[in-house]
């Protein structure tokens, strides 16, 4: 197939992305319609991103693709089937690796009645499973794997791209978002079997609307717990929010200031659940519980 | 406009269109001279007057470097306490002697690696300090071994186990199987001890040059080639005066290599429209390569230094390349070494290709 050139608006950032493959293409015209753009010459083109063909021996015996950030290389080639997965997570490593006018949290980001929410969780915890759920219960995606963090302000910004399910999570949501929102799925990813999930056109309308911090949640999938639910104290808070922000190091005192800044205006709660409706609930008990 | 124009004339970038901002700084992110960007502009007064999507674009990269400038500080103290309990002197050379010197034309320059040079006597208790502090090789097979400690002018790299720091330690200015290597002891003594860090040094002003320009000029690869072209630019700027052309004069004399000392010269005026006093033209005009020869190396070293950037390469850019390589190779090694060398290294590049994978970098320290 022909190389495409796409302009694609997510958030605070405009990415130009070039790709001959098809399976990229697809997903770009199926899972960004709505992000693309038209460029003129008073674009700022943030990124510039590449998805190849792997070298042409492997375009006949397990074919590649290749990901590159502004002319260079970062990763080994993944198998072709999971092409459109690498560009989500090669677009989720050039904004957490350079974006560092933000504080950049890896979190699932939300928003309710004005206010967002920010979902840390260990990976494999169901962050992502629960960010599409309240996702597709109205509440706003922001996103579901960056929480970018304005430095004065502290107001979340949105970036509103699909959201990553894995493994049983994609049939769990098959109940909740129409079959044409799941993207191709791609199997035996380091992450096991994974799927893109299109956020509603309500999400990507908003995306430039940024939202004030209220409620961090740290969060945990249980199997055998309904819904437990603890306050969490401001220390621990902060330590947990370090932990899980990728330039906390490298924005040195201005990165520590943020954090301290951040805790001190948001309440922090410790939830663990199997059931999506009660989740939802305490989550919306706490919003309500830090607006007082 | 591109990289070289903004790097010699700043002014010129107040009208331009946010499109054109964003290629030009994909061009110096690109050369990792995103962070250098902003002094630069600030010195020219057009910072201020910056679309904040520029601002903020290169600011975030200035980050980078404000994180690696505090890191050097305190490994450079590290270093600084371990060597001096072996009574060892130690001179910073390149990236990081420009940073802890504080010269403020280097603010923004991010460093790959911390470069090191100690006498060859000392190396083996060196080594074993920092062995026992936390270094590894990162490097280990035996043909890195032979290729670095026996051909080369440092030992295999070195980096900290939990911070990661990277340090090359260097033996020699030159690759010590070059028959005519210059004696190291020569730019040893011409040092100029740093303060605040007991047995630190670096290099003289014009011994600072010299060996900045001497490493550009026996490069084989020129992917940051403007980058330390630009160094040798702000340097002679902040040295400039008779001191140092002199020096540097005499640094040639007892070193030779002043076919190099000629590029840089031509290439500063030409895209920096530097004018260095005429006797040191006039000197070093005498070290110009024949005419023939001078013709490819210049052209090919406009490619390098104009077109880097991807999208701006001509067709006959790999040429240039490939002229570059194997001069750049020929300096280093003699041919009869070389031939199996690039064989060796490029079947284990072939076979090892060093990259990251998606799981090593998605995730948070």
């Amino acid at each position: 197939m022909s190389h495409k050139s796409y302009h694609l608006r997510s958030g605070p950032f405009l990415f130009e992305i070039d790709t001959p493959i098809s399976i990229v293409q697809e997903h770009i015209s199926s899972h960004y319609s709505h992000s693309l753009v038209q460029p003129s010459s008073s674009s700022f083109i943030d990124y510039h991103v590449t998805l190849n063909h792997g070298p042409l021996h492997r375009r006949l015996i397990f074919p590649q693709a290749t990901f590159s950030f502004n002319h260079k290389t970062p990763f080994k080639p993944l198998p072709l089937t999971q092409a459109h997965a690498m560009l989500e997570w090669g677009m989720n490593w050039v904004i957490s690796s350079t974006a560092n006018q933000f504080l950049t949290i890896h979190a699932a980001a939300l928003e309710k009645n004005g206010k967002a929410v920010i979902i840390t969780a260990t990976p494999g915890s169901g962050k992502s499973t629960l960010c599409a759920y309240l996702v597709s219960q109205g509440w706003r995606l922001l996103s579901d794997e960056l929480a970018l963090i304005s430095p004065g302000t502290l107001e979340v910004h949105g970036l509103a791209r699909p959201m990553n399910m894995k493994n049983k999570s994609i049939d769990v949501m098959k109940e909740y978002f129409s079959a044409d929102s799941f993207s191709k799925v791609a199997e035996d990813t380091h992450k096991g079997t994974v799927c893109l999930l299109r956020p509603p056109i309500s999400s990507l309308e908003k995306v430039l609307i940024p939202a004030a911090p209220a409620l961090l949640v740290f969060i945990k999938y249980q199997p055998d717990e309904h819904c437990y639910v603890e306050s969490i104290d401001k220390a621990k808070a902060l330590v947990e929010v370090i932990s899980n922000t990728f330039n906390f190091g490298l924005l040195g005192h201005k990165g520590f200031d943020i954090c301290k800044r951040l805790i001190a205006q948001t309440d922090s709660v410790y939830i663990e659940y199997s059931d999506f409706e009660a989740c939802k609930t305490a989550i919306e008990n706490a919003l309500t519980k830090s607006n007082q | 406009m591109r990289l070289f124009q903004l790097l010699s004339s700043p002014d010129k970038s107040l009208n331009l269109s946010l499109f054109k901002w964003s290629t030009l700084l994909a061009e110096a992110r690109y050369m990792s001279m995103l962070g250098q960007l902003k002094p630069l502009l600030v010195k020219a007064h057009v910072w201020h007057k910056l679309p904040l999507k520029v601002q903020q674009t290169i600011e975030s990269d200035f980050c980078v470097y404000a994180n690696q400038r505090r890191l050097l500080s305190q490994e450079s103290e590290r270093l600084s306490s371990l060597l001096k309990g072996l009574n060892v002197d130690h001179v910073y050379l390149k990236g990081a002697a420009y940073q802890l010197a504080g010269y403020p034309e280097f603010d923004g320059r991010l460093m790959a690696d911390i470069d090191l040079l100690v006498s060859r006597d000392s190396l083996p208790k060196v080594e074993a300090e920092l062995l026992k502090s936390g270094w590894i090789f990162t490097k280990t097979n035996d043909y890195d071994e032979k290729f670095y400690r026996e051909w080369s002018h440092e030992i295999p790299p070195l980096r900290h186990i939990e911070r990661g720091t990277e340090l090359d330690v260097h033996f020699n200015i030159m690759p010590v199987i070059l028959k005519n290597s210059p004696s190291p002891a020569l730019l040893q003594s011409k040092i100029t001890p740093l303060p605040q860090l007991p047995s630190a040094y670096m290099l003289e002003p014009s011994a600072l040059a010299f060996h900045s320009i001497i490493h550009l000029f026996f490069e084989s690869e020129y992917n940051k080639g403007i980058r330390d072209l630009n160094d040798i630019y702000m340097l002679t700027k902040h040295f400039d005066g008779v001191d140092f052309w002199q020096g540097l004069i005499a640094l040639e004399g007892e070193m030779g290599n002043g076919d190099c000392i000629y590029w840089a010269l031509y290439f500063l005026r030409k895209i920096y429209s530097l004018s260095p006093p005429t006797y040191v033209l006039e000197h070093f005009d005498k070290c110009a390569p024949n005419k023939a020869l001078a013709a490819i190396l210049g052209w090919s070293f406009t490619q390098v230094f104009y077109q880097q950037y991807p999208p701006y390469r001509s067709k006959l850019h790999l040429v240039a390349a490939a002229i570059l390589y194997w001069r750049g190779h020929l300096k280093r090694m003699p041919l009869y070494k070389l031939i199996p060398h690039l064989f060796v290294k490029g079947w284990r590049q072939f076979i090892n290709k060093e990259e990251m994978t998606l799981e090593d970098v998605f995730r948070v320290r």
